[in-house]
């Protein structure tokens, strides 16, 4: 298999998500001679390593999110799609660090792939407020959650949190679905946000 | 219409679940009802917190694997014999390199200045100065005390037929104590003399202080050899032997 098909395989890997998610993004991670080019751009453009890596570890978490939300079509390389994610979030980055306009002439597909309203809606509240909100939610809650929404089946969250089947997983995760619902309702910064939603 | 009846088709649309027909009529319902809408914002957040959850997921695993860079590296295996080859050349490398530091240091101007210089308490067909104010300042010198040597020698003044001995005296403690521009000083005033024996040990002592500073010129080389192939010079050995040493250390100092 050649390198171009193996990162369609990994796309495809990560839409699946569950287990194949995992492995894929693993696999990516360590596919040879992305992040030298990543680290290359990021250091010609006034970065150090660890802005490197930071900057490949956001990329892959912005690429991992786009192939879920079927923002991803299998045109062109997604080598060349995590390198302009990569681009376009250490110039933005860069311009935030100068405080500098952003010059760079990045395409409509660049700015696509990596803004996201809700993104900011949620890092505007913060690190802290996400602890404290998935804290109320309990371990367990946000574990079905979460995996319900990486499309892990039914009988696979029932397996990984000890229950005894895929029915009594999905009662479980419809209780905690409810629950998620009301903290979102009674959380005052939240519901400010909700305003601001259009869809 | 209430949104609690349509409690599983929220969870599916926000979930990305619903496709078809049915996607597109709800999509419709919800455009069209204020309540509806009101309620789908609210799954819209959810599933954004759930998002921003994930993300945070995947930045700690990211961050417990290894550097990329390091996972990329290949190590072939080698044959023994080209193991031990190997081996063989990096200890010669080393050795080649360590060799050639050290000789290096060995030859260098300033190392071999220290080496053939000439000792300033030893007055080497000088001992008719018994007594005198050389002598006293030989003492200070000899305790390295070369202030009150030097004190001593300024008295005696350029009218003094001993003047000449005592600047060579003072070039020779200076040059002890690494004090290379106050010796150069000292034994250029040396060499204003016609005593040939004073003189050329005040030469002998300007091409020291040149070495000592890690300057070496073809004039410096050739008064050198003159030193060095005249008999009656003091230091005459010692500056044969430098010679010697200087042909080895051109190679260092290209």
């Amino acid at each position: 298999m050649d390198d171009a098909s193996k990162l369609v395989t990994l796309a495809a890997g990560i839409r699946s998500g569950g287990k194949q998610r995992e492995q894929a993004l693993s696999h990516l991670y360590n596919a040879t001679g992305l992040y030298p080019k990543i680290r290359q751009m990021v250091i010609q453009h006034g970065g150090n390593d660890e802005d490197a890596r930071d900057i490949y570890h956001e990329g892959i978490i912005t690429l991992d999110r786009k192939i879920r939300e079927d923002n991803y079509e299998d045109q062109g390389s997604l080598e060349g799609y995590l390198f302009g994610i990569c681009r376009f979030l250490w110039a933005n980055q860069h311009r935030k660090n100068l405080k500098i306009d952003l010059k760079e002439d990045f395409t409509p597909y660049d700015r696509a792939a990596v803004e996201n309203p809700l993104d900011s809606l949620v890092s505007a509240e913060g690190q802290l407020l996400l602890d404290s909100l998935f804290q109320s939610l309990g371990e367990n809650c946000s574990k079905i959650l979460s995996m319900w929404k990486l499309s892990f089946s039914m009988n696979e969250i029932a397996e990984e949190l000890g229950l005894p089947s895929g029915d009594n997983a999905r009662k479980h995760k419809f209780r905690c679905y409810q629950k998620l619902l009301q903290i979102v309702e009674n959380s005052s910064s939240l519901a400010e946000n909700l305003k601001s939603i259009n869809l | 219409m209430k949104p609690s009846d349509y409690a599983e088709k929220f969870m599916a649309l926000a979930n990305r679940e619903l496709s078809g027909d049915e996607k597109t009529s709800f999509e419709a319902a919800i455009r069209d009802s204020p309540e509806l809408l009101q309620e789908y914002r609210k799954h819209m957040v959810a599933h954004a917190l759930l998002e921003a959850k994930i993300s945070k997921d995947l930045k700690e695993m990211l961050a417990s694997f290894p550097a990329p860079g390091a996972t990329a590296t290949v190590v072939r295996k080698i044959k023994p014999l080209r193991r031990y080859l190997a081996l063989a050349a990096s200890v010669s490398l080393l050795i080649g390199f360590s060799t050639f530091f050290i000789l290096k240091q060995q030859f260098a101007y300033n190392n071999l200045s220290t080496s053939f210089g000439m000792s300033p308490t030893e007055m080497r067909g000088n001992g008719s100065y018994e007594g005198d104010l050389l002598a006293q300042a030989g003492k200070f010198i000899a305790i390295n005390d070369i202030e009150s040597a030097a004190g001593i020698l300024a008295g005696v003044t350029p009218d003094d037929d001993r003047y000449a001995m005592a600047q060579l005296l003072v070039g020779k403690a200076f040059f002890q104590v690494g004090k290379l521009n106050q010796s150069q000083k000292a034994f250029y005033l040396a060499t204003t003399t016609q005593q040939r024996g004073v003189k050329e040990q005040g030469e002998y002592g300007l091409l020291l202080c040149s070495l000592g500073n890690n300057q070496w010129t073809i004039a410096n080389q050739k008064t050198l050899e003159r030193l060095a192939g005249d008999k009656t010079f003091l230091y005459a050995n010692e500056a044969s032997a430098l010679l010697q040493k200087l042909r080895v250390a051109k190679y260092f100092h290209r």
